[in-house]
């Protein structure tokens, strides 16, 4: 028993680090603060609201589902607002939240679900601020920041954007979601998801093999029979 | 964090020329968008002869225009949203009450030539206006809702920009044949204007820019230095001299533009002041789906505002400017820390001038940049344009910035010159802070002394980059 407790830990210390996130809304991802929750190897923490654009009315955080999902090295967290907004409502959910993890190289920003008429469009933005932090509570004062657009409005779309950073342990993460009725549209808005990518450590991974066979050989000795 | 980030602006700021030019040249972002680059932006009682009861409103944008820049000339942006804003209420706290919007649409009319503009324009209803803009104005009261919209002048005519001034040939007698009538007045009173004119802003910012080196006697300027019209050139190099803008001019009753109705008579009535400033937007997404023409959509996003002349220019730090851009005056107490400490009188005029300027934090510059409105009492009488003071309120001329709104003629570059060194504040109203400025005391060409006020454009035939007289006494189409 303390053996299989033993490589229990071994392989948990080489995948995650705390709780497990779950499916629940953006106000109860505000509500974990610092302590955060895990996704596979990245943990996810900070979730904070962040002022949002001239005009656009905020979307309660009740209202945004937010659904983590994905390999351990490359954990996803889709936020779902099923909105509509017919012109000139302008709805926003706008908020921020770090990611922690070993070798974080990637960062994949897809939009789903969505549709527009008139001159609505739907928008998810994603300001990825790599191994340092944004300056105040807006994704400004970043050097090395990248920005992840994507959009959907009557005629045309771009439905993912990606990407890539030399590898870090932390990222700075801004997403802007806004369902925009336009001057004389609509807006539709299911969901985005941001997705993580992470390149796992020499060390992460020798661990992580170390507890898996350290299970095999365990499971091997329970099976064999006793002389 | 914050801290930090701001020490290392100052630091890079430190490094810097200062930059004074109204908004011409001003955020990174905006080089790339002239069309929305605003320059100017003016609000006063009207000095015109029986129309004191009226606000003249004006806002220039596209500044640096060469006037024989052909075949295509200017134009303004079809997808620009152009906004006045008019604070009225709430203590002037930066927020909208009443908007005037100004939207512009272009059409080209059919022709084979591979000009703008053919043949002789002698009216703003030529055919030879090849590229013909439009426009409507939207009048709204944000706190009623109340919204009008006018596409057209009373008279049912289409409310078109007027055309450049080609020159003598093309356009004869601009100003009485294409400008002059390029005024419309609509159903309810107002009066709008809307295209080329000459640039009414007047400094020399060739000089400042190489790393101020004045031409003297500035930048003390004494006797008839400091006196209007100043020195002749080449003494006073005016940098804007020559150069056209796009304007976009209204004239409203001062009753539209307060909140109880009212034309306000004292001075303590809450109603007495109002603040103002211009703006610019762009629809939130433009998709480029070639060959097709792009596509706008979503709502209005601001890309740029004016209030008062020189505080994107002189206080606000290079790799902010484009935020504060984009920023609501409501919001401007986040400068605080640069606006109520300006590096221009705490680097400039005591680090090199050796000047004694007063201490921060500056409450009398934070009083009239935060928030970034231009204020105006409305209880104050215009001063007639003969009798007005490039200095205004400086030189007892009341009517003028940055109290009595913002003239076409103030000399906001020398009036910030001495504010900044502190003249109104006890103890700091001496030589040489009262005597501060630029050498060039006025414009290149006489101003209108009627709507819309800023003279007529200058001539693409003959301009001061062709005479090379720095613009001063070159014709224009009066």
């Amino acid at each position: 028993m303390k053996v299989t407790l033993l490589f229990s830990s071994i392989l948990i210390a080489g995948t995650a680090f705390g709780s497990s996130c779950v499916t629940q809304s953006l106000q109860d991802y505000l509500n974990l603060g610092s302590a955060g929750c895990d996704i596979g190897v990245v943990s996810l923490s900070g979730f904070a609201l962040a002022p949002g654009q001239n005009g656009a009315t905020p979307i309660n955080p009740l209202q945004v589902i937010v659904t983590p999902g994905g390999p351990p090295f490359a954990p996803t967290l889709a936020f779902g607002l099923s909105t509509t907004a017919t012109a000139p409502t302008f709805l926003e959910s706008f908020f921020r939240f770090h990611a922690t993890g070993p070798g974080l190289v990637g960062n994949m920003l897809s939009l789903n679900s969505a549709s527009a008429s008139g001159d609505g469009v739907n928008t998810a933005v994603e300001d990825i601020c790599p191994g340092a932090s944004f300056t105040g509570n807006s994704p400004l004062g970043c050097p090395g920041s990248s920005s992840l657009v994507t959009f959907a409005d009557a005629s045309s779309s771009q439905l993912t954007d990606f990407a890539s950073f030399p590898a870090t342990s932390f990222f700075d993460i801004f997403v802007d979601l806004s369902v925009d009725g336009g001057l004389a549209g609509s807006a539709t808005f299911g969901s985005a998801a941001v997705q993580l990518t992470a390149t796992p450590e020499p060390a992460a991974v020798l661990l992580t093999l170390a507890g898996f066979v350290m299970f095999a050989v365990s499971g091997r000795r329970l099976k064999k029979p006793t002389n | 964090m914050f801290h930090r980030f701001a020490i290392a602006i100052a630091a890079a700021t430190l490094l810097a020329p200062p930059f004074f030019a109204a908004s011409h040249r001003n955020g990174p972002l905006l080089l790339e968008d002239q069309t929305a680059n605003l320059n100017d932006f003016y609000i006063f009682r009207s000095y015109e002869s029986g129309r004191s009861d009226r606000l003249v409103m004006s806002m220039s944008a596209q500044g640096f225009q060469n006037p024989d820049n052909g075949p295509s000339y200017y134009k303004f942006s079809d997808s620009v949203l152009y906004r006045f804003n008019i604070n009225n209420s709430r203590g002037l706290d930066g927020n909208p009450d009443f908007v005037i919007d100004v939207q512009f649409k272009t059409t080209l009319r059919p022709n084979n030539t591979f000009l703008s503009y053919l043949g002789v324009i002698n009216s703003i209803d030529s055919g030879g206006i090849l590229l013909y803009q439009t426009y409507s104005v939207t009048v709204t009261n944000l706190r009623t809702g109340v919204t009008h919209t006018f596409n057209t002048d009373r008279n049912g005519h289409a409310l078109s920009v007027a055309p450049p001034n080609l020159g003598p040939k093309s356009t004869p007698n601009y100003e009485a044949k294409l400008g002059a009538p390029s005024v419309f007045v609509l159903s309810n009173g107002m009066r709008v204007f809307a295209g080329p004119r000459d640039d009414a802003f007047y400094f020399d910012s060739a000089g400042v820019f190489d790393f101020l080196n004045f031409r003297p006697p500035a930048p003390v300027l004494t006797g008839s230095a400091d006196t209007a019209p100043g020195q002749p050139y080449p003494a006073a190099h005016d940098g804007f001299a020559g150069y056209n803008i796009s304007l976009i001019a209204v004239e409203l009753p001062i009753t539209m533009a307060t909140a109880n109705g009212k034309v306000p008579v004292n001075p303590k009535d809450p109603n007495a002041k109002i603040g103002a400033w211009a703006a610019t937007y762009r629809r939130f997404v433009t998709v480029r789906p070639s060959p097709r023409d792009p596509v706008n959509s979503g709502h209005w996003a601001q890309v740029d505002r004016v209030g008062n002349p020189l505080t994107v220019e002189a206080l606000i730090p290079l790799p902010l400017k484009d935020f504060w851009n984009r920023s609501k005056p409501a919001d401007d107490a986040q400068f605080s820390s640069f606006i109520g400490d300006p590096f221009f009188a705490s680097g400039i005029l005591a680090g090199v001038f050796g000047l004694n300027v007063p201490a921060p934090p500056r409450n009398d510059v934070l009083g009239v940049f935060v928030p970034d409105i231009t204020r105006i009492d409305l209880t104050i009488p215009p001063t007639a344009a003969n009798k007005q003071n490039r200095l205004g309120p400086l030189a007892g001329d009341n009517a003028g910035w940055p109290f009595g709104g913002r003239r076409i003629g103030d000399d906001v570059v020398d009036i910030g010159f001495r504010a900044l060194a502190g003249v109104l504040v006890p103890g700091f109203n001496m030589s040489p802070n009262n005597a501060l400025g630029d050498g060039v005391n006025s414009n290149d060409i006489p101003y209108l002394t009627r709507f819309p006020f800023h003279a007529p454009p200058h001539a693409g035939f003959n301009h001061s980059g062709i005479g090379g007289t720095n613009g001063r006494g070159m014709p224009t189409g009066l």
